[in-house]
Formats: C-alpha cells, sequence, structure tokens
C-alpha cells in the first residue's frame, strides 16, 4: 500500500491565550508565517502543492471567512494553490494530516500541506453566538455539558483523585519547564514577527515589534501544593481546577504530507510515515475518554501492538481524562508527554494535533525512537489518535 | 457665587484621611491625598507591585490600595478610586496651591499638627479652608502660632468613622475663624458629602466623644456595682434602651480598647475640672487587658470578648471574666421584666417601663441613663453654647443612638426624671430647676413627628434658659410617615400612601406602609396620585423620609393567595401595578423618584418607570424577587429587556442575547446594590440616574429636576410596539448555561426553574427570533410566569421561608 510521508512539521511556539506572546497577532497570519517556514525547510516548490487542509475549532472572526485560503495566500503561496478549512474541534490539527495522507494514500494527490491555527484570544470558545437548540434542551441537554464538566464526571466514574490530577499537572509543567529550559523545542518552532499597537504621541501608533520564540505557558515554580489550593473551577466541591486543566492558548502548526514518488522526485527529506488515522465516538457526558477507543483503532489499522510505542503525545485536556487514559489503556507513563503537555504548554483547539505531530516526531528524531501516537479527546465525545513510524 | 470645591487634598493617609479622601472622590472632587515620603519600596512583594517604581508615595499609595479591602466598603463605586491622586509631602506640597479645601489628618499628636499646619501656610491658596480632623486636640493650639489670616480659614472638622456611613460631622471652629467661610463649607459638606453638622466648642473631645466615652464609663462604673458581667451590661444597654446593637462594651471592642482609653485619658488629663473626672480613669482589670494587647478587633478579636472556635469548629463568642482574667461562654443574665419590654416597639415608652421596675438591671439601667443626663447637662454649656440640640444630633448621628439624651429625658417626663435624680443627689447645672422644656414641641410626640422634629430649643447660661428657634433648612420637606388627612399639604392619602403637595405645581407621592411595602393601597394611590397631578400638577416625585424607600412587593398577601389557589387575584394584583407604573411611565408630566436605603424588587420597579430617579449615596436597589421563588412583575423584567434591546440597536442586527446576559444576571442573582453608584454601574439604573450622598436632600433636587423637565418642554414617552426579540433560541441559549450551572452545582434546580422563566420574559417568550413584539406582550409575559411560578410548591416554600425568618431559601 502507498505511504503518506511527513515532511517538515513545525510549529508557533504556544502562547497563553489573552496575556501570551500570540495575544495581538492573527490566527491567519501566524499560521502563514508556519506555512512560509515549511515551504523553506522543506525546499518544496510551492507550485506543487495541490492543496492546504487547515483545522481550526472556532473557524469565525478572525479565523473565519475559510482560514486556510487566506493563511495559504498571505503566505505567499501562488493563487493556484487552494485551501479548504476543516472542524473536527480539538483533533482537527491531527484531522488534516490524516486526510492529507488518505489522499496521498488514495493516490489522488502528491503533496498536501495540513495542519491547523486556532487564537482563543481572538475568538471565545463556543464562537462568538452559540444558541442553543430546543430539541437538545429537551430530549439530550447533556450534550451541552461543559468540558469541564465532563472532566468532572471522568473523575468521577474513573476514580481520579484531586492528589492524583495535581501531581500530574505538577510533572507536566516540570517537564515541561525543563524541555524549554534544554531547548529542546527548537528545532520544531517558527519564530513569531509580533508587534504591538499603542496609543503613541499626538495621537499617533506607536508600534513595537518583537519576537516571540517560546511557550510562554510553564510555570517552573509551580509545586503540588499550590496547585492543591487553587479552587474547583466548573463544580462546587468538585477535583477540575484551572491549575489541573489545560490552558487557552494561541498557536499554529503545519507539516506537508507527500507521497513516495513526490519525495524521491524532490529529493524531501521526510521525518515519518503516517501509518494510520483513526477517530472514534464515546458518550459526550464523558467526553474525555476518547483516546480509550480511538488509540486501539488506530494501532489496529497500523498492525501495532501498543508494547511497540515508543512515545506518545497526549493532549491533556484535563488532568483527569489524560489520567482516566493512560490506566484505562494501561500504557506506560514514562512514554507519555516527555516534554510536558497542554497542562503546561497550551492547547490551541484547532492547532493541537499539529502541533502534537511536530512535538512527537523531533522527540523521537531526538530519542531515536521508532513508532509514536498522537491521540486526543474531542468536545461531545470523541476520540482521534495517529500512528507514526519514525524514518 | 457658592463655594466650589473641585480640587481638595487630604494630608495623612491613615484610616481616616484615606477614608475622607476616598468620600471627597465619591462627591467627585479630585482629591490628592498626602503622607511622609518613602525612603524606600515595601519590602512585601504584592504591595511593592502596587506602589510601582515611585515608591515615595507608598504610604498613600498602600493606603488607596487599602480602601479597596476594608470593610465596611469606604467606596461607592470602584471609579471613585481614579479621583484619589497618591503623593508625599516632600514632593508634592505644591498642589496645594491647586485645592479648594485643605483637610488636614494627621497622626493626633499636637507638634506634628503644628509642624504641618505650617507648611501648608507656604503652599495653601489665600481665603482657602484648611480643617484638622482632629478628635481630641484644641484648635486655638494647633494654630497658636500661625498667622491670623490662616486662622480666619482655619477650623475643626472632626469626621467620625467610617466617615462614609457615619453621618455625623462636628465643626469646631477657631475662635478668628470666618463665620461666613465656615458656614459656607457647611453648606457644601452637608449636601454634597451628606454629613449632619454639629458645632462644638473648643473643648476637650468635643461633643460625641465626651458624652458618648462618658457613657460607656458611667457604664462601667456602675456594672461593678450591680454585680452584672459583660454580656448582660451589653444586652442591657443596647436596643433595649435605643442605643446601637453592639451596646457599649462591644462598640469598645470594635473601635478598639486602647484607642477608647487613650479618648478618655485625654478627658482625664485635659479637663481637670470635669465633674467626673475621677470615671475617666479607666478600671485596673481594663488597663490589664490593653497591656495584654487583647485590644478588641484588631487584635485577633480577642478583647472584652473573644471570637474562638467550640470543640465542633464552630464560632462562639466568649466573655471576658475579670475575676477570673479568663474567657468563658457567655451567660446572660435575664431580668423578669425583659420579655415584656421587649414587646413594646416605642422606645420611649419602653425605657419608661423599664425605670418602673425595682430589681439590680433597672437600677443599673437608670444610673446609667441618669449619669449621662447629668454629665450632658453639666457640660452643656461648655461644649454645646448651651444647646441641647448639637448634643442629641452628635450622640444621634455619632454613636447611632435612637434618641439623644436630652430628646430622652423631655419625652420620659422632664419634671419626673429631675425629681429622681435629686433623690439620688444627681449632680445638676443652675439652670436644671423643674419646668424646663429642651425642646418644643416635645421630642416623640405626636406633634413632634407631624413637624419633623423640633422647631424650638433652649439655650442655658448660668441659671438660665431661653427659647430660641431652630431654623429649618428649605431643602428639607417633612413627609407624613401616616395617614395625616389633617395635614392641610396632603392632596390624597389612604392607609399606606399620601399624595403632598411640596409647592411649585409639584406633588409628592409619599409611601408609609410598613418598611414602604407595595400593597394594594399603594397601587390605588399610584394610580389616582398620576390621574391628579396630570389635572393640577405640573410634575410628581416619588419619595419619602424615611430610612427605606420601600422594601419591596407585600409578600404576605401573595403567600395567602397563593394558599386558596386565587390565582385571579394574583393576575390582578399584578395588572393593577402594571397599569399604575405603565400610566407613570407614559405621563403627560415628568415623573421623578427619589430612592433611598432600600428600594427592592418592587419597590425597584417603582424607580425603573420614572422619568428620572435622584438616588440617595447610600441606595440599595435591585430586583431580588428570585429570593422568593418569583419574578419582577410590576413591569421590572420588561423595563431592563427593554434597556437591553435598545442597547443591542437592532438596526445594526446585533444579538441582543449578550446584552441580555446583564439584565438576566440582574435578576438572576437578585443583585443588590452596595450604593446608588454601583446601581448604574451594574446596569439597573439608567446614566441618567442623579446621585446625592445627602439623603436630605433628594426630594428637594428631584423637585428641582422635574420643575427643570417642565420648564424645557417635556415630552411624554411612547408604549414601544415592536420590539424585535431574541425569542425562543434566546431561551434556548440561557438554557444551555443554566443546565451547565445545575451541573455545577452553582445554582439549584429550582433556581434554574425560576430563571428560565425571567429569561423567558427577557427574550420575548417562545416566538421566532426576531419576531416584533409590544411593550404589552412583555408585561403578558411577566404575568404569566409569576403565576406559573406561584403554582409550584417551591415557590411558596420559599416565600414562607422568607416571613418566618427574613432569609432566602435554597429550595
Amino acid at each position: 500500500m502507498p505511504a503518506a510521508y511527513i515532511v517538515s512539521p513545525l510549529r508557533t511556539p504556544v502562547g497563553k491565550a489573552f496575556k501570551g506572546g500570540l495575544r495581538t497577532k492573527r490566527p491567519d497570519d501566524f499560521c502563514a508565517d508556519v506555512i512560509r517556514a515549511v515551504v523553506k525547510q522543506s525546499g518544496v516548490d510551492p507550485a506543487l502543492i495541490e492543496d492546504v487542509i487547515l483545522g481550526c475549532a472556532m473557524p469565525e472572526g478572525d479565523q473565519g471567512m475559510n482560514v486556510a485560503r487566506f493563511a495559504l495566500l498571505l503566505a505567499g503561496l501562488p493563487e493556484r494553490v487552494p485551501g479548504v478549512t476543516v472542524n473536527r474541534f480539538c483533533s482537527s490539527g491531527l484531522q488534516t494530516i490524516g486526510m492529507a495522507a488518505a489522499a496521498v494514500k488514495a493516490g489522488d494527490m502528491d503533496c498536501v500541506l495540513a495542519g491547523g491555527t486556532e487564537s482563543m484570544t481572538m475568538v471565545p470558545m463556543m464562537g462568538f453566538k452559540p444558541v442553543g437548540s430546543r430539541t437538545i434542551n429537551d430530549i439530550h441537554p447533556d450534550f451541552y455539558l461543559g468540558m469541564g464538566m465532563t472532566a468532572e464526571n471522568v473523575a468521577k466514574e474513573y476514580k481520579i483523585s484531586r492528589e492524583d490530577q495535581d501531581r500530574f499537572s505538577y510533572e507536566s509543567n516540570i517537564k515541561a519547564a525543563a524541555a524549554i529550559e534544554q531547548g529542546l523545542f527548537k528545532a520544531e518552532t517558527v519564530a513569531i514577527d509580533t508587534s504591538f499597537r499603542s496609543p503613541g504621541a499626538n495621537g499617533a501608533v506607536k508600534i513595537d515589534q518583537a519576537t516571540f520564540s517560546v511557550d510562554d505557558g510553564p510555570r517552573a515554580d509551580t509545586t503540588v501544593e499550590v496547585l492543591g489550593k487553587l479552587r474547583p473551577a466548573f463544580l462546587a466541591g468538585g477535583s477540575v481546577t484551572a491549575g489541573n486543566s489545560s490552558q487557552m492558548s494561541d498557536g499554529a502548526a503545519m507539516a506537508l504530507v507527500c507521497s513516495e514518488a513526490f519525495v524521491k522526485k524532490h529529493n524531501l527529506q521526510p521525518m515519518a510515515r503516517l501509518l494510520s488515522f483513526a477517530v472514534a465516538g464515546v458518550p459526550p457526558r464523558i467526553m474525555g475518554i476518547g483516546p480509550v477507543e480511538a488509540i486501539p483503532l488506530a494501532l489496529k489499522k497500523a498492525g501495532l501492538k501498543l508494547g511497540q510505542i515508543d512515545r506518545v503525545e497526549l493532549n491533556e485536556a484535563f488532568a483527569s481524562q489524560a489520567l482516566a487514559v493512560l490506566r484505562t489503556l494501561q500504557i506506560d507513563p514514562s512514554k507519555v508527554n516527555k516534554t510536558g503537555g497542554a497542562i503546561a504548554l497550551g492547547h490551541p483547539l484547532g492547532a493541537t494535533g499539529a502541533k502534537l505531530t511536530a512535538t512527537l516526531l523531533h522527540g523521537m528524531r531526538r530519542d531515536k525512537e521508532k513508532y509514536g501516537v498522537v491521540s486526543m479527546c474531542i468536545g461531545t465525545g470523541m476520540g482521534a489518535a495517529g500512528v507514526f513510524e519514525l524514518l | 457665587m457658592s463655594l466650589k470645591i473641585r480640587r481638595a487634598a487630604v494630608l495623612g493617609s491613615g484610616v481616616m484621611g484615606a477614608q475622607i479622601a476616598a468620600h471627597l472622590g465619591a462627591a467627585g472632587v479630585r482629591t490628592y491625598l498626602l503622607d511622609l515620603a518613602s525612603a524606600e519600596a515595601p519590602t512585601d512583594k504584592a504591595l511593592a507591585k502596587v506602589v510601582g517604581k515611585n515608591f515615595r508615595n507608598a504610604r498613600a499609595v498602600v493606603a488607596i490600595e487599602n480602601l479597596k479591602s476594608l470593610k465596611p466598603s469606604p467606596l461607592y463605586s470602584a471609579q471613585a478610586l481614579s479621583n484619589i491622586i497618591p503623593g508625599n509631602f516632600d514632593d508634592d506640597l505644591s498642589v496645594l496651591a491647586e485645592c479648594d479645601w485643605i483637610i488636614e489628618a494627621v497622626i493626633e499628636r499636637l507638634d506634628i499638627k503644628r509642624s504641618i499646619h505650617k507648611r501648608i501656610a507656604e503652599y495653601a491658596r489665600p481665603h482657602v479652608p484648611v480643617t484638622t480632623n482632629t478628635s481630641g486636640i484644641s484648635l486655638s493650639e494647633i494654630a497658636q502660632e500661625l498667622p491670623e489670616e490662616y486662622q480666619q480659614r482655619f477650623f475643626g472638622t472632626h469626621f467620625f468613622n467610617p466617615p462614609r456611613y457615619m453621618r455625623l460631622l462636628e465643626v469646631i471652629p477657631h475662635p478668628n475663624t470666618s463665620p461666613k467661610l465656615q458656614s459656607d463649607l457647611e453648606t457644601w459638606m452637608s449636601e454634597r458629602l451628606g454629613k449632619g453638622i454639629v458645632h462644638a466648642s473648643d473643648s476637650v473631645n468635643f461633643i460625641a466623644n465626651r458624652i458618648g466615652v462618658f457613657a460607656s464609663q458611667a457604664v462601667m462604673q456602675h456594672m461593678a456595682t450591680a454585680g452584672l458581667n459583660i454580656e448582660t451590661v451589653d444586652n442591657l444597654t443596647g436596643p433595649l434602651i435605643g442605643h446601637a446593637k453592639s451596646a457599649t462594651m462591644r462598640t469598645t471592642d470594635v473601635v478598639g480598647l486602647d484607642t477608647f482609653a487613650a479618648v478618655a485619658r485625654n478627658t482625664y488629663d485635659k479637663a481637670p475640672n470635669d465633674p467626673f473626672r475621677d470615671w475617666f480613669k479607666m478600671p485596673t482589670w481594663v488597663d490589664e487587658l490593653i497591656a495584654k494587647g487583647a485590644l478588641g478587633q484588631k487584635s485577633n478579636s480577642t478583647g472584652f470578648y473573644k471570637k474562638d472556635k467550640d470543640a465542633k469548629g464552630n464560632t462562639v463568642i466568649l466573655a471576658y471574666r475579670p475575676e477570673t482574667k479568663s474567657y468563658v461562654p457567655q451567660e446572660v443574665k435575664e431580668f423578669p421584666w425583659e420579655a415584656e419590654a421587649n414587646k413594646e416597639r416605642d422606645t420611649v415608652k419602653r425605657i419608661k417601663f423599664i425605670l418602673s421596675q425595682k430589681d439590680a438591671g433597672a437600677q443599673f439601667v437608670w444610673a446609667s441613663i441618669r449619669d449621662v443626663f447629668s454629665y450632658a447637662a453639666l457640660l452643656l454649656e461648655d461644649i454645646a453654647g448651651g444647646l441641647p440640640q448639637p448634643v442629641d444630633d452628635a450622640i444621634r448621628w455619632g454613636f447611632n443612638w435612637e434618641i439623644g439624651p436630652f430628646e430622652l429625658w423631655q419625652a420620659l417626663g422632664y419634671d419626673e426624671v429631675l425629681q429622681r435624680m435629686q433623690a439620688d443627689k444627681a449632680k445638676l447645672p443652675g439652670w436644671a430647676k423643674p419646668g424646663v422644656k429642651f425642646y418644643e414641641p416635645t421630642p416623640n410626640s405626636k406633634e413632634w413627628s407631624a413637624s419633623g422634629g423640633a422647631t424650638k430649643q433652649i439655650q442655658a447660661t448660668g441659671t438660665q434658659t431661653k427659647l430660641v428657634a431652630i431654623p429649618k433648612p428649605d431643602y428639607v420637606y417633612t413627609l407624613p410617615s401616616f395617614e395625616n388627612k389633617d395635614d392641610k399639604r396632603v392632596v390624597l392619602s389612604n392607609r399606606s400612601a399620601s399624595l403632598v403637595d411640596i409647592g411649585d405645581g409639584v406633588a409628592c407621592l409619599v409611601f408609609h406602609s410598613k418598611m414602604n411595602s407595595i400593597d394594594e393601597h399603594i397601587i390605588e394611590m399610584l394610580q389616582k396620585a398620576t390621574l391628579k397631578v396630570g389635572q393640577s400638577f405640573d410634575a410628581l416625585v416619588i419619595g419619602n423620609d424615611a430610612p427605606n424607600f420601600s422594601a419591596g412587593a407585600n409578600i404576605k398577601m401573595i403567600l395567602s393567595a397563593i394558599q386558596t389557589q386565587k390565582w385571579s387575584d394574583i393576575d390582578s394584583f399584578l395588572r393593577g401595578f402594571q397599569g399604575a407604573l405603565q400610566l407613570l411611565k407614559f405621563a403627560a408630566f415628568p415623573t421623578v423618584s427619589c430612592p433611598a436605603g432600600l428600594a427592592l424588587g418592587g419597590g425597584c420597579e417603582v424607580t425603573l418607570h420614572t422619568t428620572l430617579r435622584v438616588a440617595a449615596g447610600e441606595t440599595y436597589a435591585g430586583l431580588v424577587e428570585m429570593g422568593v421563588g418569583l419574578i419582577p412583575a410590576g413591569g421590572g423584567t420588561k423595563e431592563l429587556a427593554l434597556r437591553a434591546y435598545e442597547a443591542a440597536n437592532q438596526g445594526d442586527k446585533a444579538d441582543p442575547v449578550p446584552f441580555l446576559q446583564r439584565a438576566f444576571q440582574l435578576i438572576g442573582m437578585a443583585r443588590v446594590s452596595s450604593s446608588a453608584h454601583e446601581a448604574i454601574e451594574m446596569g439597573l439604573y439608567p446614566q441618567t440616574t442623579q446621585i446625592s450622598l445627602s439623603r436630605e436632600h433628594i426630594v428637594h433636587r428631584a423637585k428641582r429636576a422635574a420643575l427643570t423637565l417642565v420648564a424645557d418642554g417635556y415630552v411624554p414617552k411612547t408604549p414601544a410596539l415592536a420590539i424585535k426579540v431574541a425569542g425562543d433560541p434566546g431561551i434556548q441559549t440561557f438554557k444551555m448555561a443554566l443546565y451547565n450551572m445545575v451541573q455545577g452545582r452553582a445554582i439549584s434546580a429550582y433556581d434554574a426553574v425560576i430563571a428560565e422563566k425571567v429569561v423567558t420574559v427577557l427574550c420575548g417568550g417562545e416566538v421566532d427570533s426576531g419576531t416584533a413584539v409590544s411593550e404589552q406582550y412583555f408585561l403578558d409575559l411577566e404575568r404569566r410566569v409569576f403565576i406559573e411560578l406561584c403554582q409550584q410548591k417551591p415557590t411558596a416554600d420559599r416565600i414562607e421561608h422568607m416571613l418566618t425568618t427574613g432569609k432566602p431559601l435554597r429550595n
């Protein structure tokens, strides 16, 4: 069967929403920066890119109007390159890589740019105008259950204690801070030019240029005790807090997905092959356990056993769901999120899948590993997983 | 031209200085708050961050920051803070040249006060008033070395703590103070700061502290004789005799035993001829407490009382026992006459009854009251120029007594009290002969109520007294507090409300039901008054001079209709109320309401329907029906909805839901404003609402505002006929959030039921989004959902619980 090769997976540093490094930059603009970097690093002729598939979880406002097309035009790709925006909430950035790979494997296309972008600063969760449905309210109000509450449900049903959640979150921060300290993310991140506009003298606008090059989410100084003092954020008397949940963030990540023939013909340097991609549905009430269904399915498609997997990037939407997934599937925690996860580094919704792919593949290359998995839970009750083989 | 105070400076950023600055800020005065320059940044990390780079202002900056967390809050609104500018004595005294009033509130030390005034004199513009906020230092001593020009504009302004809430402001002139300047500033402080001005002589501790502290000293003298413990003393000297709830010992705990002792010590040291001088020495056991650092509330709530935890972890308040020097559980000694005394609601009659008893408790009460009468009488000439009213005002406004000593003495019967005092060989001044009447008419009499207090008082000199008039300011209206058809100004009257002619073509609708709650009589009067004003007046003011504008609708009446399932009665009550408020809203003449104190539920709805509001600063307004399982259905929900749709500016196809959200939060969380300023900030009252920090001025200002509207050609409003509503999709969007709130246990399931009814009205009913509905449809929705709620048991339970306990039930 034909294979799909991943070339030059790169990402922006992830900025905290509202106060982080990307707060003033539009998601189409910083995505364009990543597209340019991928094209440059891979050496691909941009005219040969057959489609740009871009994930976005709240595709409206600053990231509306088919953000894929705008991002690629802003990046300076030829006008004949098309673009499509795809939304499967938090897995959108992996979904696009899966879709690109499917097209390549089917022989429809040879070179596709895939990834995701999201500014949670500029577009609120649920979008600018959420509207409830009378039918859902009457029949299944639980479909509208907030993500935090689903994390509480998971904590309760899977018996994940507050202490375990806080320790997990502490470790995520410590691992991420150490990775940054050692410069481990340098190879996968693209420094972004940002500018800040403020009032200047005599009615002029003062524009301060800045460069954002390091993830600003992790808290190296946090402790289990500090995390233990935070109040439950969603349920009175509950265990899920702002400290053991993922952060709201801004960011983008992209990669080229190419056929073997294309890679050879144009002398590209692929990092990995996508062996399989799978999605599965679970009850919306406990959406966080999505990976429990998706990971085995993806492994089965790839013909691999869990034991063969060297490294896992599991999106930490909430510590409770991440722990529930690890325990249920009996994944060795030492293989998971070796450089920290979304609790420390942030979760820019639609960009996360591609961001984790970049982190996984660069990490595997660094540590000379062979097989890796990216997986995440998805709002309204789904899970997604992709299995990669490093070349 | 009246005095203009646009910029002021307060020197000294202690607890009083900072709060005075906050009060001036709320009154719209740009105020510099200055203190000693700091040599370095604060060591505390959080404070260092607040102070920032300019640490020289650290003292004032930290004092301003602390205002945010002080309880009770000195801030009418957070915005008032932006009117306070921090600075320091070294770098910023030149700003004094900009100021229209300079208040010195530095530490109570003569040398420091003297030196700071010397420095103020270098910078202050000529003729600008400079006042000192001292509670015990003589004005003459402070101003001794200052030039006469300075003395002419120098006097004492003694604010009471907390200055936002304590009405008393003692004004103490220096012998050279310009009477005109003093009087102009007094007028300003009364109108703009809402202060009750009392003229005090430059005598030791002035009036309120001299008499108030003596009252406590007398209690401490007599408690030993009577063998009463601390908690029994407080039980006997609190609301039972018309004093503050914190009574005697607890008040001292709140003030601080050390502060209190310092004030007493000041009298002892500086008033060698005080008739009760020895009593100003603290009892040994109190000195011991102070030495131990048990200063009351500020020292970990340990003073005369101690806040502690019992074995179960519940908070308990223990009381001190001097004999064993330990804190023990409270044991209030009950006297046989107490139960009967407590049944009497009239304070004077209650005290009279207590004084007719013979046991140790009643003797103690008598001795304590007697000595205050005696002391106040002996000092009258020295502290208040022989006038009883300043003393009574000072004690009422400064110590929260319901009735001042001279008012009480006369109300109890001057001669009988005098005889009993003479029998006890109480010390008395020469003028205290039989037949003296401190006031005319007699306090607490019907005539006194009708005239809004006394019109004349005595002035005592030596062995003589003469009657002098009490001038009544033109801004004070005495409004009926009961059905009073004899009052010639009353145009219409029933048991709950009256329409009063307040002159110049303006009528004032006065509520006088219990707590001014809205009942069928008020509704009837609202309708009649609106018709009457249309025929015979130019404008209508709705206001009163009671503590509270209105505590809300009479829910007792609604509960009885629920219990007898008379839904049509509820419907017609609501139709009447809605109809009356719509009449008001669309009247051909301007209407102005005067919220003050509580303006809740139905009371708040009344104020939402008038053309304008002139609100007292201390206005606690809110649509709180949620607490009793109901929604505002007199048109209040409708008013907030209409304002939201207006703000959403539908011409531009804006989504109204975010605007409705704010209205929903007000009703759904039963939010009550902590001030009139906050009522505007939270979106309950429109921006057009005017605020007066003086409760006394609001009816006058409302009348003035109404007459301006009349003079400018008032254009009546017309009902909205086609409001494009959010409809069912809006309701469903709110329901999505409500479901999550219930799941997250932020609200109860029944809270969500009521909230859904609120949003049903706000969204204009379960119609398609964008459907145009009329104002009347909103009112129909209010009534429909109100009755739907009445038909559910948890609502009846909530009302019943509120009526029996006074607290909301969360079911």
